[in-house]
């Protein structure tokens, strides 16, 4: 934790729990041989969606919420997941899975977080399947991602896909403009 | 030049205000630029003190003009050109351009030069002209040689009699800056919501002292087995010998403990009864204290609409003098207050939407003269306070909107297709001037082709949580009407549910809220209407236009009632069926957030008191969407068109005259047909005398009373079926197991006794 955002807590007892799970696995996964190489190291945060293991860097992340209170907002593309009251502030959701092209639509579950992303429009979440921890991670000497995609970064120890978030949520992929008449 | 009248005077009042404002800043920028000669600053810092000098200079300039004083103008413009050069030589000025600049505010400050009555002033006028050549002379101010003995006696000449200038404000009112008013408005919609989480916290309260209530009772419950335990262990327990034996002394010390625990129950139940009603106390408090809080904010905050109103009436000549047209610009309800963030918001929406009425509208006098109008028009623009909302009203006797132009102009810059464009009809073609990248102009002039469209206006007033609707005749003129809250710090909503999601609705745009049934409902071309005050209205389940399945919607009660609300927007009405209307509560409105730029049926978000987001919908666009399903396929309502039901029959059971009066009417007003009896004995006749649905029973009656009218009710093999609901003051477990063990279906606290739990009881059990 010596570089870039640390994790906080959102609101709480709940999200204490959720810490300390968060604490747990990133030493499960300390342990994973498979990317732990030389190189300029980041600090990301793992997440699954889907069954499939996803890491952004912690750097815009500014903390990890429970989905509990996640609540739909009608008319919206399925992109977006619903809207989030943060500390009084009313945060928009977006279904990361979907917003990836991931088929199927999980609803939220009990084990589904919403990571808080600092963008300079705004904040703004994004609702994952799980939260698997915080660990260091190389960016050097990714392979290629198999989409092409350039919000992809590309794919550490052959099983997680890193995301370039600030990437991912520019050039209004993610943009709702709707008009009625 | 231009004929004195009463708004000129309202004009230079303002016009003296701004002076002052940019005059203060003036002398705080050059100050401030003389310091950073002191070496703090550098260039970075130099520039940007001298383009905000220069932006004060040029703003006073266009005032200046605006009321045709021009001595103030040419002192500002001669201000604005030494600025400059100052700042294109990239060097700090010498101390006699401050002298000389100095001088010149000073000028400007100066009380009788720019008064309000006071025109040009004679150009023999020494102050000014001298003012002026001092700013000429040093055009080019990094002059290092010049020495503070260079100094012109500009300065000096200029200044007014000692003592006229500096005057203190005598009048007591202070003036305040806007971002400090911002500030504290938005500490009170803080306080606001705070309020409103301090009553989400009685409530729960209420609910700890209903929990605490039970246990306490349930404590008293276990006395009986506590004295059957002392028997077992041989009589009363406690004295050493009697019982001997440690057991003995342990069960007398549980018992003693159990005792004490009891009495403690008392004590937390008492502890929490007390906290509950101070609380309630406190929370009305707070209530009082923010509401007063809030007015006060507000109270400060408003401006008479007449303050932006007041340029339009020239700018609407000027526009029309230029284009050879004439015109008259009415204004009525100038004096209409309303928030001064919401009123800036609106100058810009208001001069748009004034330039297209001249500038489209608006006809050239003689074709007026050929369609037989008046060669001048007239644009009104009229401001009405309606409840928490101001609406303001833009009309003009011009030319009109044409929907088949729209239709034809929204084709051609590929908006919609031929066939969507006809399938429009005059109202919708008329929505389409909001569209973004719509401009209805046919010829783009310089005064509205500007780019700036109404979906602009649309959307400035969508930020302040307004509205806009446009009518028109062809040929007679146009009516933009503008909907906006009084204020910003809260509004007032209906909560709606609806598939299970709360919503809320502004309450100012609804009409009406009651239920209807399906047999009340109409059918018109195979659409499904409701009858309101002798006309039709459209009616839509919300849950269609809010897109969600109609799976997970409630649908119509047994009874077959709906509650609706009624959306209303100029001429246009709709009735949306919902699950359930919660009520109404103030709410404070919160945009939606990035990266939803705008979405359909949904204005913004706000906040509840459990913490809980809930959308706010946007009932202009609700009423639109509603429209297009009408006409696209005339939804259905109310699905399975069951045979038509009965009014379901009602017995209200009540020795109480007052009660069953009360009783009678709510249930009436919710479509029920009721009699009354006054006692249990009277209400089995009844019962046995004709068809009832369900009976509403007091419990405490002389004779028979509740229990036993629900007990004969459930002997007699003909009335067995029928539901029975008690109504009593009585909130002890002790009745409700009697209740229920006579066979009530259900048991209403008369504490708790509201409409809505009521009505939902009934029309759960029928």
């Amino acid at each position: 934790m010596s570089a870039g955002v640390t994790l906080g807590t959102a609101t709480g007892g709940a999200d204490e729990a959720v810490e300390g799970t968060l604490r747990r696995r990133a030493q499960e996964y300390a342990r994973a041989p498979a990317t732990a190489e030389a190189g300029a190291e980041a600090e990301v945060l793992l997440f699954a969606l889907r069954g499939e293991h996803y890491a952004a860097e912690s750097r815009l992340l500014v903390t990890v919420h429970r989905a509990a209170g996640l609540m739909a907002v009608p008319c919206t593309p399925p992109h977006v997941a619903g809207m989030l009251n943060v500390r009084g502030e009313v945060i928009t959701v977006l279904d990361l899975a979907v917003g990836l092209g991931l088929a199927g639509a999980a609803e939220p579950s009990e084990t589904s977080q919403v990571l808080l992303v600092e963008l300079p429009e705004a904040r703004v979440g994004l609702l994952v399947d799980d939260v698997i921890g915080v660990q260091r991670l190389s960016l050097e000497g990714l392979d290629p991602p198999l989409s092409g995609r350039e919000f992809s970064r590309g794919v550490a120890g052959a099983r997680i896909v890193v995301l370039d978030l600030a990437l991912l949520l520019s050039g209004g992929r993610f943009d709702v403009l709707e008009e009625v008449g | 030049m231009t004929e004195p009248d009463p708004r000129s005077q309202q004009l230079q009042a303002a016009f003296s205000a701004e002076l002052e404002e940019r005059v203060q800043a003036l002398n705080r920028f050059l100050l401030r630029l003389e310091r950073e000669d002191a070496g703090h600053g550098g260039d970075q810092a130099r520039t940007e003190t001298l383009e905000a000098l220069f932006r004060e200079a040029h703003s006073l300039k266009g005032a200046a003009r605006a009321v045709e004083l021009t001595d103030v103008e040419q002192v500002t413009h001669a201000l604005e050109s030494t600025l400059d050069a100052a700042r294109q030589s990239g060097r700090q000025p010498a101390q006699a351009w401050f002298d000389a600049v100095y001088g010149a505010v000073d000028t400007l400050a100066a009380p009788g030069r720019p008064a309000p009555a006071g025109k040009a002033s004679p150009p023999e006028d020494p102050g000014l002209s001298e003012v002026l050549a001092g700013l000429q002379g040093r055009g080019s101010p990094a002059t290092p040689a010049s020495t503070p003995a260079a100094t012109p006696p500009v300065a000096a000449a200029a200044l007014p009699a000692p003592g006229g200038r500096r005057d203190t404000p005598t009048s007591e009112s202070v003036r305040v800056a806007v971002v400090k008013l911002d500030a504290l408005l938005s500490q009170a919609g803080e306080l606001s919501v705070t309020r409103l989480r301090v009553e989400q916290r009685l409530r729960q309260v209420r609910e700890l002292r209903q929990d605490v209530a039970q246990w306490r009772r349930e404590w008293r419950g276990s006395r009986g087995l506590r004295a059957g335990v002392r028997r077992a262990a041989g009589g009363p327990v406690g004295t050493e010998a009697q019982t001997g034996g440690t057991l003995r002394r342990e069960l007398d010390g549980l018992l003693r403990f159990v005792e004490r625990a009891e009495r403690r129950t008392q004590t937390v139940l008492d502890q929490i009864e007390a906290l509950a009603v101070e609380l309630r106390h406190d929370s009305a408090q707070l209530g009082l204290v923010t509401r007063a809080i809030e007015d006060a904010v507000m109270g400060v905050r408003l401006l008479p609409v007449a303050t932006i109103f007041a340029p339009f009436e020239r700018m609407v000549r000027d526009l029309t003098r230029e284009s050879g047209k004439e015109a008259q610009l009415v204004l009525t309800g100038g004096e209409t207050e309303i928030d001064r963030k919401i009123l800036e918001q609106l100058r810009d929406p208001l001069v748009h939407m004034l330039r297209n009425a001249a500038d489209h509208g608006i006809e050239l006098p003689e074709r007026r003269a050929a369609l037989g109008k008046p060669p001048a028009g007239t644009i009104r623009l009229a401001a009405t306070q309606r409840g928490s909302t101001v609406e303001i009203e833009l009309t003009d006797d011009g030319a009109g909107i044409d929907p088949s132009h729209l239709r034809q102009s929204a084709v051609k810059k590929g908006l919609l297709s031929e066939e969507q464009a006809s399938g429009l009809d005059d109202r919708a073609a008329l929505e389409l001037i909001f569209r973004p990248g719509f401009s209805t102009s046919v010829t783009v002039t310089d005064t509205s082709g500007r780019g700036v469209g109404m979906d602009v206006v649309r959307e400035h007033l969508e930020r302040l949580s307004g509205q806009v609707a446009v009518s028109s005749v062809p040929g007679q003129g146009t009516r933009l009407a503008l909907t906006v809250p009084l204020t910003l710090a809260t509004s007032r909503a209906i909560l709606v549910e609806q598939t299970g999601q709360l919503f809320a609705v502004p309450s100012a745009m609804v009409e009406r809220t009651a239920r209807v049934q399906e047999r009340q409902l109409v059918r018109l071309e195979g659409r499904v209407a409701v009858e309101i005050g002798g006309h039709p209205v459209p009616v839509v389940e919300l849950g269609a236009l809010l897109e969600h399945p109609t799976a997970g919607s409630k649908g119509a009660g047994r009874g077959g009632w709906r509650p609706f609300f009624v959306l209303r927007q100029g001429e246009r009405r709709v009735a949306l069926l919902a699950d359930r209307l919660v009520g109404e509560q103030e709410i404070v409105v919160k945009r939606l957030s990035w990266p939803l730029r705008r979405v359909g049926n949904v204005a913004g978000a706000t906040v509840l008191g459990s913490g809980q987001v809930v959308p706010i919908l946007n009932p202009s666009d609700l009423l639109k969407t509603a429209t297009r399903l009408q006409h696209a396929s005339g939804v259905v309502a109310m699905t399975a068109a069951q045979p038509e039901p009965v009014r379901p029959r009602l017995l209200v059971v009540d020795d109480s005259l007052t009660t069953r009066t009360l009783e009678r009417s709510i249930l009436e007003a919710a479509g029920y047909e009721v009699t009354g009896a006054a006692d249990g004995l009277e209400a089995l006749a009844v019962l046995r005398g004709g068809p009832i649905d369900l009976v509403v029973s007091d419990v405490n009656m002389p004779g028979l009373d509740g229990f036993g009218l629900t007990a004969e009710i459930r002997r007699d093999a003909a009335l067995r079926q029928i539901p029975v609901v008690l109504v009593t003051s009585l909130d002890a477990r002790e009745h409700r197991e009697r209740g229920v063990a006579a066979g009530a279906d259900a048991y209403i606290v008369k504490g708790r006794f509201d409409q809505t739990q009521l009505l939902e009881t009934i029309g759960r059990l029928l």
